[in-house]
């Protein structure tokens, strides 16, 4: 799980709020969704920089995590107890809350997370709010015409080791969405002291040297930071292109994903299912 | 347009070396078998049908300079160590076709692209005129070329140079005409500074673009280069690393790779891709399975577009 902490003053709440929507963004919630994120976390720092420290200044932090399926944001800070889910949710819809943003806050958190939960410990609030992902929707519209910039990822965490899975293509449109995924996820996994990364390419169509360059940035990344980088189960015209570019000489490749994390984790080859 | 490769080779010229030789005579024995010619054609006919280019040729080891044909005066990019043999071709050419006048446009000032010119005889000879043509300001230019030929890097000092020598600097973005060329310059990344020139004539259109790192990094950068090749005929590149080095040991060296090289070529439509100064440690068998390997990534990544492949190699001729 990453985090943000900041002084809880206002200039702040764009940072925190980003940060949170950020990770949204990037695991594929459509753009409304992304919205509600943002809005929700919004309306919970509010109440924080509003209520929690009415003497002094004191901090917030914004913990994000993406399981695959949902995405858990909480909002932490060690100011006056407070739980906001105590307050009664009377006749409120979305459309008025949102005309009322400030007031009504809090009723309005309820209503864009799918789940709120709060709990003190430790001397802290911490509001945990959770978004699920909407299944990915197949339309067979016809108008919607063939995509060749599409490049997904997929994420898993097992053990000390990241997973994650590209598909698609990477080449100069889609470079800098992955360039960005990989950077956060190696910024992720470092705050969480999860030394391995694994990409699994098993899905991956294509790539040129648009997307080589970004797998070379995260692999002087890691080296820098002492994590370990390797790719597997490469398509064969993709381990073509790895030879062509000696990029085979300077990325560990394994053939499965299974080999990448038995030579790399132990612990989670042992947990691993395909 | 009609284009000759004095020099291929980057940053050192190099020579091909006894073992070198000695493995090529080893693979043309061994692929001859004990075989009798009746003839020099029947055995020149074998040289060039059944042995592979590093073993009948090789890509020589002269630095950067190139000729583009035009019709009284001689157009030459770069003064690398190729530029002897041309003016050696300049000085065999009977008296009443002898040139007088030339024109070299300047990629950059870096030693291997101005070596050549101090071993250049029409410099020496009064009544000819050398136009030297680059992005650089003048004084730039002129200091790099003074500076060579001074104690103590050569006998032979700039003022004692019989022939009328005049440094221009060319602006980028607009056209210049210069004999009967059209020419656009696009600075580059490179120590120093380089420039890519794209020269066109009679509806072919030539890129040269060496000593230039092509890093992807900036998106408006990859983009101006993209439309500088666009649908050219032509691009000369340098292909001195392969991109894992490029972008590892040798970042910031100022270089490209190959297959960057095939991804501008292919986005930018160009018909012919050339690839160009030479890694001089590279030997003939090395840089020609480099061109194959070029090839089968721009067969992978070209999905159906067609983009020629060659690697220059000395005294090599392209026709556009
Ligand atoms: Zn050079
Ligand atoms: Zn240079």
């Amino acid at each position: 799980m990453a985090q943000m902490q900041r002084p809880a003053v206002a200039v702040h709440l764009d940072d925190l709020l980003r940060f949170a929507s950020e990770l949204a963004e990037r695991e594929g919630f459509a753009p409304d969704r992304v919205r509600d994120v943002e809005l929700a976390v919004e309306e919970s720092l509010v109440n924080i920089l509003t209520y929690a420290y009415p003497n002094r200044t004191g901090f917030v932090e914004v913990h994000r995590e993406f399981d695959g399926r949902s995405l858990r944001v909480s909002v932490v800070d060690n100011g006056v107890p407070f739980d906001p889910l105590s307050v009664p949710v009377t006749g409120l819809t979305v459309d008025t809350a949102r005309r009322g943003v400030g007031g009504l806050g809090i009723l309005l958190v309820r209503r864009l997370a799918d789940h709120v939960a709060y709990r003190r410990q430790e001397g802290a609030n911490v509001l945990t709010l959770t978004f699920d992902r909407p299944p990915p929707t197949r339309t067979g519209d016809p108008v919607h015409p063939i995509r060749d910039d599409i490049m997904e990822t997929q994420f898993q965490r097992i053990e000390n080791t990241t997973l994650l899975a590209v598909k698609g293509r990477v080449d100069h449109k889609t470079a800098k969405a992955f360039e960005e995924v990989l950077k956060n996820t190696l910024d992720e996994a470092s705050a969480d002291g999860s030394p391995v990364l694994v990409l699994d390419l098993s899905g991956l169509e294509y790539m040129t040297s648009a997307g080589l360059r970004v797998l070379m940035i995260a692999a002087k990344t890691c080296t820098s930071r002492q994590q370990k980088l390797a790719v597997a189960a490469l398509q064969p015209a993709i381990q073509e292109i790895f030879r062509i570019s000696r990029f085979d000489l300077v990325l560990p490749v394994y053939p499965t994903v299974a080999d990448a994390l038995k030579a790399l984790s132990p612990d989670a080859a042992v947990r691993w299912r395909e | 347009m009609q284009v000759r490769f004095w020099g291929t080779r980057g940053s050192l010229p190099t020579s091909t070396g006894g073992a070198s030789i000695r493995e090529k005579i080893r693979q043309a024995l061994r692929q001859a078998d004990g075989r009798r010619w009746e003839t020099d054609e029947q055995l020149e006919a074998f040289i060039d049908d059944a042995l592979a280019f590093p073993v009948r040729n090789g890509y020589g080891g002269d630095t950067s300079c190139v000729q583009i044909a035009s019709r009284r005066e001689p157009t030459l990019l770069d003064m690398g160590s190729g530029l002897r043999r041309f003016g050696q071709q300049v000085m065999e050419t009977p008296d009443q076709d002898r040139p007088t006048t030339f024109h070299f446009f300047m990629s950059h000032l870096h030693w291997d692209h101005i070596m050549g010119f101090p071993f250049f005889p029409p410099a020496y000879l009064p009544g000819n005129t050398i136009h030297i043509y680059g992005g650089h300001p003048e004084n730039v230019l002129r200091e790099a070329f003074l500076r060579q030929q001074s104690t103590p890097c050569f006998p032979v000092h700039w003022d004692q140079l019989g022939a009328s020598i005049r440094f221009t600097r060319l602006e980028t973005d607009r056209w210049h005409r210069i004999n009967g060329f059209a020419v656009k310059l696009l600075r580059q990344a490179h120590h120093g500074g380089s420039f890519g020139y794209r020269i066109e004539k009679d509806g072919k259109a030539l890129v040269y673009s060496t000593d230039s790192e092509h890093k992807q990094q900036d998106d408006t950068e990859t983009e101006a280069t993209v439309s500088f090749y666009r649908e050219a005929d032509l691009v000369i590149f340098d292909a001195m690393y392969s991109l894992a080095d490029m972008i590892t040991v040798k970042e910031d060296w100022g270089h490209s790779s190959n297959i960057v090289g095939a991804d501008l070529c292919l986005r930018a439509n160009v018909k012919h891709y050339c690839m160009f100064h030479h890694e001089p440690a590279y030997d003939d068998a090395t840089l020609y399975e480099i061109l194959q390997e070029t090839r089968r990534y721009a067969e992978i990544v070209g999905e159906g577009k067609s983009l020629e492949i060659s690697t220059a190699y000395d005294d090599m001729v392209l026709r556009l």
